[in-house]
């Protein structure tokens, strides 16, 4: 059973929290036990799992992987853009792909955790995979 | 060495399509690296260079680098440029400022000139040649190239030659755009894409175009004088227009901008005087409509070059050349230019004249001496040193 979650992003970084629509995808599937694998088939975005509840969480984690990878203008890949460079290599770094337990019909996650697709150059058009294998 | 065919731009004009289809997006991988990020992150000024068809390209591209990259562009004229524009270049800080200059051939010596004293007023300017061969003179004296070579087709006034340069010209202006964050590289790649589909829309408009310029070209042929008149990028497209003309069937023409055609020639005899007014949609076409409107009072015969939904002047035309199909009036010069280029072709060959006055011997001769020489018929007769 696949999904697929079609949307786009609308800043140069931000993180898109799709946990709403994974969960539903989770329920309407009426499998009661199983593992959920989440994936991005994107080089310049990534999934991150971690708490969207405050706000100021999600700008901290950009902030800090931007000071860790900033925008520099002599990445050896020229030929889109400093950011989309930038952008490969936050992706490397963060991953692409998440799996979850799926118990009595739901996603087993923490309380405060979001599934957050992480968008690096953006805006784009971007799509995520969802996945379920019973058993 | 033969005359020219009288109809050897119909072949020019009916391969743009192709052109675009295919040479795109090879220029654009070397227009992507032709700066580094760090360099296209810097500038703040392009000025842009040539003579003739090149010139007239400049001129058509400046609403590209204006409106879309969002940079100041100076076109002008090589000798412009050489002795009253380089001189006075603002070369404050290293990097900002990129001499860009234009020759199909390559062998231009004006604008090699141009290039090789940019270089010399300040080393902090960045040069760069676009053009066909960049073996020649104006490659060797710049600092960077853009390639924009096309399969040959023979000899004939430039009309693939010039879409070359506005095609290198123009993605030169996208990718500053990109790099500067004017928008994000998503948004270039779809004016990349967006320049591309112009190939049918290209192709569709030389067939609806072919009859009337060849009605026109009967109905027209006893004019001495033939005026092309266009704001913006448009006034780019009239220099180039009125440049068809006169190389191709040596009818005296000239390219006007639509608002000094009121200041100026509209007094000029005799009454009935065609003028082509080029008005695509975009900033400028407001006034077109009042223009056309002045020039029916006045008497002059009339042929729009405009959208093919376009009512305004086309009710007021002699002759209608229709665009088929949108395009962004900072892309339009690539699309407008064919109207002239079938109706010059055809109006030589109703007078009975060939291209580049090449029924004449000694015409002949010097430029078979030319093209020898990797050089263009309108720089005969230029033996300056560099």
């Amino acid at each position: 059973m696949l999904k697929v979650i079609n949307f786009q992003s609308s800043a140069r970084e931000e993180l898109v929290n799709l946990k709403d629509e994974i969960e539903a995808f989770v329920g309407d599937s009426k499998i009661d036990a199983g593992l959920c694998f989440v994936y991005c088939p994107h080089t310049t975005g990534g999934l991150v799992v971690n708490s969207y509840l405050d706000p100021n969480t999600p700008k901290d984690i950009l902030h800090e992987i931007d000071r860790l990878i900033p925008t520099r203008l002599d990445f050896f890949h020229t030929f889109d853009t400093p950011s989309d460079a930038a952008g490969h290599v936050k992706s490397s770094l963060v991953g692409v792909s998440a799996v979850f337990v799926i118990d009595d019909g739901k996603l087993m996650l923490g309380h405060s955790q979001g599934i957050l697709f992480a968008e690096f150059d953006g805006p784009r058009d971007r799509m995520i995979f969802a996945k379920i294998i019973p058993g | 060495m033969n005359p020219m065919h009288p109809l050897v731009m119909i072949d020019q004009a009916k391969d743009l399509g192709k052109v675009m289809r295919e040479q795109i997006k090879p220029i654009d991988r070397i227009v992507r690296n032709a700066l580094t990020p760090l360099e296209y992150r810097s500038l703040h000024r392009v000025y842009t260079t040539g003579d003739g068809d090149s010139f007239h390209a400049t001129m058509a591209a400046e609403m590209a680098f204006e409106d879309i990259a969002q940079i100041t562009c100076e076109p002008m004229s090589a000798m412009r440029f050489l002795e009253y524009g380089v001189d006075y270049i603002n070369t404050s800080f290293p990097n900002d400022t990129l001499v860009v200059g234009i020759s199909a051939s390559g062998g231009t010596k004006r604008v090699a000139q141009a290039l090789k004293k940019a270089k010399q007023v300040s080393a902090k300017l960045i040069t760069m040649a676009i053009s066909g061969s960049v073996d020649g003179v104006v490659g060797q004296n710049a600092d960077r190239k853009i390639l924009v070579r096309i399969p040959d087709m023979g000899r004939s006034p430039g009309v693939r030659t010039y879409s070359a340069s506005l095609i290198g010209l123009i993605l030169l202006a996208i990718r500053i755009g990109e790099i500067k964050d004017r928008y994000h590289q998503t948004e270039a790649n779809a004016m990349r894409h967006e320049l591309i589909e112009l190939a049918d829309v290209a192709d569709a408009t030389y067939k609806a175009n072919l009859n009337p310029a060849k009605e026109a070209a009967k109905a027209l042929k006893d004019a001495e004088f033939i005026i092309f008149v266009g704001s913006g990028p448009s006034y780019g497209t009239a220099l180039f227009s009125a440049a068809k003309i006169i190389e191709s069937s040596g009818v005296v023409s000239m390219g006007q901008d639509l608002e000094e055609w009121a200041h100026v020639e509209r007094f000029a005899y005799p009454d009935n005087t065609p003028i082509f007014i080029i008005a695509p949609t975009g900033k400028g076409y407001w006034r077109a409509v009042d223009l056309a409107k002045s020039a029916k009072d006045l008497g002059r015969r009339i042929l729009a070059v405009v959208n093919s939904d376009e009512k305004e002047i086309t009710r007021l035309a002699d002759f209608v050349f229709p665009v088929i199909g949108g395009v962004r009036e900072e892309f339009s010069p690539l699309i407008y230019q064919i109207a002239a280029a079938l109706f010059a072709s055809y109006l030589t060959e109703e007078l009975g004249r060939n291209p580049f006055q090449t029924n004449r011997p000694e015409v002949l001769e010097r430029m078979a001496a030319m093209f020898a020489a990797h050089r263009t018929p309108s720089e005969a007769g230029d033996n300056k040193p560099n």
